[in-house]
């Protein structure tokens, strides 16, 4: 049987059947109550979500799991429960006089025993033991309207690293860009990750869940998964006949940003066909921060996507297609002519450059258009467990407008752009999870990817060379559960990448090619062990591997936004983690903890190094005196630790203190790193209120947020010293209500309340403005639903 | 179990098929280097050239060129000199080109430069700056020399006006003035400052074209 995990956001949405409904309004006097336990600890669990599908009526589990939902009329209803942390179930009740149930959930992520070869969902994770989290539902909701990197600060172990406010990279356990993988609906995201100024090009609204594994995950994703993987996954398609679907608006007054986007999506027929499109519109203008305008910080983007399934019990395929389209502009303050004006604009301590509101994106801007095309296919039959085949094509092309119109006799070039690269990708990947032989299971795949890269722009020498690579991973993971309580997890896998890159001789003008291949094997280790029925811990070592980047190899010039000359080093050789991971997880009655420490000790870690000091510290070229960076490669040891805890004080109250800890050192130079996030405080306070009137989930929240300034780091490597550490606080109020039939939801936030001027080490804007000051958000989601039809029995066994 | 063995092989089949469909249908562009378009002008070389008010066949060129902007070479800055005599006033004219297109050097005659007779592979790059006068200003800071002092023995003025509403300087043509002082190994650094939209008058706004240096000398 099918089990469909429909995601929670989509649960919220009421499901009506109209013709049950007008049958049977005669006798509607009828109780559907109970108890819920979990059937780890066989307690009582509280706020169990009780939905019943056709009328849309619901209720929630009080302390003592008991729960009553009165009105009923008499008929056959799917009634599901919901919590989160447990596996939904979605079962069938014939309610013809006053009904009481006894259930238990069992629990979602402790689930050692429980084999998930039925699922249909593309099941990304395969690495068991290591620590992952997930935003999804009310949690990604106060996200919308947020680009990609945003939204994943809400999970600890996660800080960005960003070129002003609209150009932000996640940074998982320090790591950053090639370090760590993005999967799109189940494909790496191949873009010009190398640049810290090069953002994801994802549309957040695609995600009904966003999961970041942290720690080295090269065993199941391949190179450069060594700090980490961002999973970025929507819904699975609907399976029962239906039509509907959500939009969500949202607004900032901050920069008066606008944002739209709507999901409709249906089954035909007899449901086994089934379609979903997507689209986003984003734009915002010049944003503010507390003292000044930020000139030229509009933003655009247009995207949309589209999927088709047909789905069976034992297989199916899936056709997926995105666009995603983003225009960004960079604050002409930020271009520094080379270090000595650097200088100078940050001792200017204001942008000399106000600007006035506009949304126009004038010079000095960034185009990027990824498309995706992705096809995907399973079977699945009992005998021999589940076979997937992805396939997936990527064009990603991004146009860097400089800030000056480059210089041409007649102005053809005008419009043309500085820097432009179009990076072509081809990715299959063929995964068979076998059946269970005794208590093992597993999965065994192959991966296989093909990149060329092509520069044209108007600079003299490329910033990257043209490029074409072949990579092939073979990988096998298998998990023992030795007992009801302890799981033991192992893996190897086996990668050879090819690589050639095109170039020309700058004197000769005569073209050459060099050629690389690289090969690496890693392996996994892991155990769960439930240590009590509220307890348990996660220990998983892992290596991860990633070949030098090509502009790691090849860079050679002024990067602008530090206005330093980069050098690349082509001796360049493979970097290679060992990653140790922790953690415990405690789910009580009351109190939920998620504690993580790690270990990653990084074996020809990359970077760039300041050449301060040395005979060749600067550059001079004819736009001025630039200092010199070199890649380089040294040991590196990255080690912090991750504290979430949810407290229910009360039923009402919860408390939710997160830590984000990161310390890094350079092993082979006895110094420390650049560009590590400083350490990071988050409190929140929510008051909520599960019906209040004729509104539910009604909610006040207030968080602070405290980061500290970073002081772990080495002497000449940077201009000016970090900045100072910075508090700011967030409110959020937020409800739903019924319009008609359909539950909609509005929130309405308030980030940096205090108007606070502070500027982050991770960005690179610190060197010339503050961060952008206080903003209040509306957002507001409406779910609709034409039609369901639910003739199939959707339960969750 | 011989369903599942037709699925496996469509789908193996339809994923190969798209996969060599869509690699071979690649034209492999990457293998060709695409050449930077012709139109566009890089700046090399910045030309200043002083002529004794008073005597104008005194004229002084001095030269600052970088023929590989991507910074792969250091500078040529042997005619980066400028000597000058004292109490004696300048016409001053800047000139940028662009020499990554010529074979051979455009001044063989350095103590005559003119903009008209530089070899026709060398993109007069000044013009088009002028055309664009609005975006640009000139700002010239002095550095104390060696030997005796610099900074208030040499006046600069800027003479050309750009068509701003009030007109703000430019700088490409300037008037040098010397006191009557002796400068030995003084600096004289010269920056091109672009500020499309941003100009208003002061050096801050904007980015740089060129940043040089020549070396001053008063006798």
């Amino acid at each position: 049987m099918l089990k469909l995990k429909i995601a929670i956001v989509l649960l919220a949405c009421c499901i009506i059947n109209t013709s049950i409904q007008a049958q049977l309004t005669n006798n509607c006097t009828l109780t559907l109550s109970g108890v819920i336990t979990g059937s780890d600890s066989s307690k009582p669990l509280f706020s169990v979500a009780v939905g019943i599908s056709e009328n849309s009526k619901g209720s929630y589990t009080d302390s003592k799991g008991t729960f009553s939902i009165t009105g009923i009329c008499s008929g056959t209803y799917h009634v599901e429960f919901f919590l989160m942390g447990y596996m939904k179930i979605d079962t069938l009740l014939d309610i013809h006089s006053n009904r009481r149930v006894r259930l238990s959930l069992k629990p979602d992520h402790v689930n050692l025993n429980e084999v998930h070869i039925q699922s249909n969902k593309v099941e990304k994770n395969n690495i068991q033991t290591l620590t992952e989290t997930s935003i999804s539902g009310a949690q990604l909701q106060q996200t919308r309207g947020e680009v990609l990197g945003d939204a994943l600060k809400n999970i600890t172990g996660v800080d960005v690293i960003s070129t002003g406010p609209t150009i932000v990279k996640p940074v998982i356990h320090g790591l950053y860009s090639n370090r760590i993988l993005i999967l799109n609906n189940g494909v790496p995201q191949e873009g010009q990750q190398w640049g810290t100024e090069h953002a994801p090009e994802i549309d957040p609204f695609i995600a009904t869940k966003l999961t970041v594994i942290k720690g080295a995950a090269s065993i199941r994703y391949g190179s450069d998964a060594i700090g980490g993987v961002v999973l970025v996954d929507p819904a699975d398609l609907p399976t029962n006949k239906s039509l509907g679907g959500e939009i969500n608006l949202d607004g900032m007054d901050n920069g008066r940003m606008y944002c739209g986007s709507g999901i409709l999506q249906g089954a035909l027929g007899d449901s086994s066909l089934s379609y979903r499109i997507q689209g986003t519109y984003r734009r915002s203008g010049n944003l503010s921060a507390p003292n000044y305008g930020l000139d030229n910080t509009g933003t655009l983007e247009e995207n949309y996507s589209g999927a088709l399934g047909y789905n069976k019990a034992h297989y199916g395929v899936t056709a997926y297609y995105s666009h995603f389209y983003t225009e960004i502009g960079i604050n002409r303050n930020t271009v520094a002519g080379n270090a000595t004006e650097l200088l100078d604009l940050f001792n200017l301590n204001h942008p000399i450059v106000d600007s006035a509101f506009t949304y126009k994106i004038q010079r000095g801007f960034q185009t990027v258009s990824h498309d995706m095309v992705k096809a995907s296919g399973y079977l699945q039959y009992a005998g021999f467990g589940k076979l997937e085949a992805t396939f997936a094509r990527q064009v990603d092309s991004r146009q860097e407008y400089s800030f000056e119109v480059p210089y041409s006799p007649l102005g053809q070039l005008n419009n043309a752009a500085e820097n432009d690269f179009e990076l072509i990708t081809h990715t299959a990947e063929l995964v068979w999870e076998h059946n269970p032989v005794g208590h093992i299971t597993g999965s065994i795949g192959a991966d296989f990817m093909t990149q060329g890269n092509v520069y044209t722009g108007l600079a003299y020498a490329p910033v990257i060379p043209n490029y074409r690579n072949y990579y092939g991973g073979l990988f096998i993971i298998e998990k023992w559960s030795l007992t009801n309580n302890f799981l033991l997890e192992g893996g190897i896998r086996y990668d050879y990448k090819w690589q050639r890159e095109y170039m020309e001789n700058a004197t000769t003008l005569g073209l050459y090619d060099n050629t690389q291949t690289y090969n690496s094997t890693s392996a996994t280790l892991g155990a769960t062990y439930r240590i009590s029925p509220k307890l348990s811990l996660d220990f998983n070592a892992g290596n991860g591997w990633r070949a030098p980047s090509v502009y790691e190899l090849y860079a050679f010039g002024i990067h602008g936004a530090t206005a330093t000359f980069e050098v690349g080093d082509s001796t360049l050789k493979v970097e290679k983690s060992y990653d140790c991971t922790t953690s415990l997880h405690y789910e009580g009655e009351k109190v939920f903890a998620d504690i993580g420490v790690y270990i990653n000790y990084i074996n020809n870690y990359m970077y760039l190094q300041p050449q301060a000091g040395k005979s060749d510290a600067t550059v001079q070229t004819i736009e001025g005196v630039f200092p010199r960076f070199n890649f380089t490669q040294t040991d590196a040891l990255f080690k912090g630790a991750d504290f979430d805890v949810k407290w229910h004080i009360t039923n009402h109250l919860q408390y939710e203190p997160k830590v984000t800890l990161v310390f890094a050192n350079d092993l082979t130079n006895h110094d420390y790193l650049v560009l590590v996030p400083p350490q990071r405080f988050q409190n929140s306070i929510e008051y909520r209120w599960r019906k209040l009137g004729k509104l539910s989930n009604v909610f006040i929240n207030v968080g602070n947020s405290l980061v500290l300034q970073q002081t772990r780091v080495p002497p000449n490597s940077d201009f000016v010293p970090p900045p100072e550490g910075y508090s700011l606080f967030s409110a959020a109020i937020g409800l739903s209500v019924f319009l008609g039939k359909q539950e909609m939801s509005i929130c309405l936030q308030c980030n940096n309340i205090a108007n606070t001027a502070y500027r982050d080490y991770l960005d690179f804007f610190r060197y010339y403005a503050d961060e952008p000051g206080r903003s209040f958000q509306l957002k507001i989601r409406i779910p609709f639903q034409f039609y369901s039809n639910k003739t199939q029995q959707t339960t969750n066994n | 179990m011989k369903k599942s063995i037709f699925f496996l092989t469509t789908i193996a089949f339809i994923a190969v098929a798209a996969f060599m469909l869509s690699t071979s249908s690649c034209k492999k562009s990457e293998t060709v280097v695409t050449p930077h378009p012709p139109a566009n002008e890089f700046l090399t070389t910045v030309v200043m050239e002083c002529i004794n008010n008073n005597a104008p066949h005194d004229t002084e060129t001095c030269i600052w060129r970088d023929l590989t902007p991507s910074g792969s070479n250091p500078p040529d800055t042997s005619l980066a000199f400028l000597n000058l005599a004292r109490n004696t006033t300048y016409a001053v004219k800047l000139y940028a080109l662009d020499e990554t297109k010529t074979a051979t050097p455009m001044l063989a005659d350095t103590n005559h430069f003119d903009i008209n007779k530089i070899a026709s592979t060398t993109v007069d790059v000044q013009t088009e700056l002028e055309q664009r006068v609005n975006y640009h200003l000139i700002c010239f800071t002095l550095t104390q020399g060696t030997g005796v002092g610099l900074v208030n023995d040499l006046s600069i003025v800027r003479d050309d006006y750009d068509n701003n509403s009030p007109p703000l300087q430019v700088g490409f043509v300037d008037t040098f003035t010397t006191l009557n002082t002796a400068v030995s190994g003084g600096r004289m650094e010269v920056v091109q400052h672009h500020q499309p939209n941003v100009k208003n008058g002061s050096c801050e706004p904007g980015s740089i074209d060129y940043d040089v240096f020549f070396n001053v000398n008063v006798k």
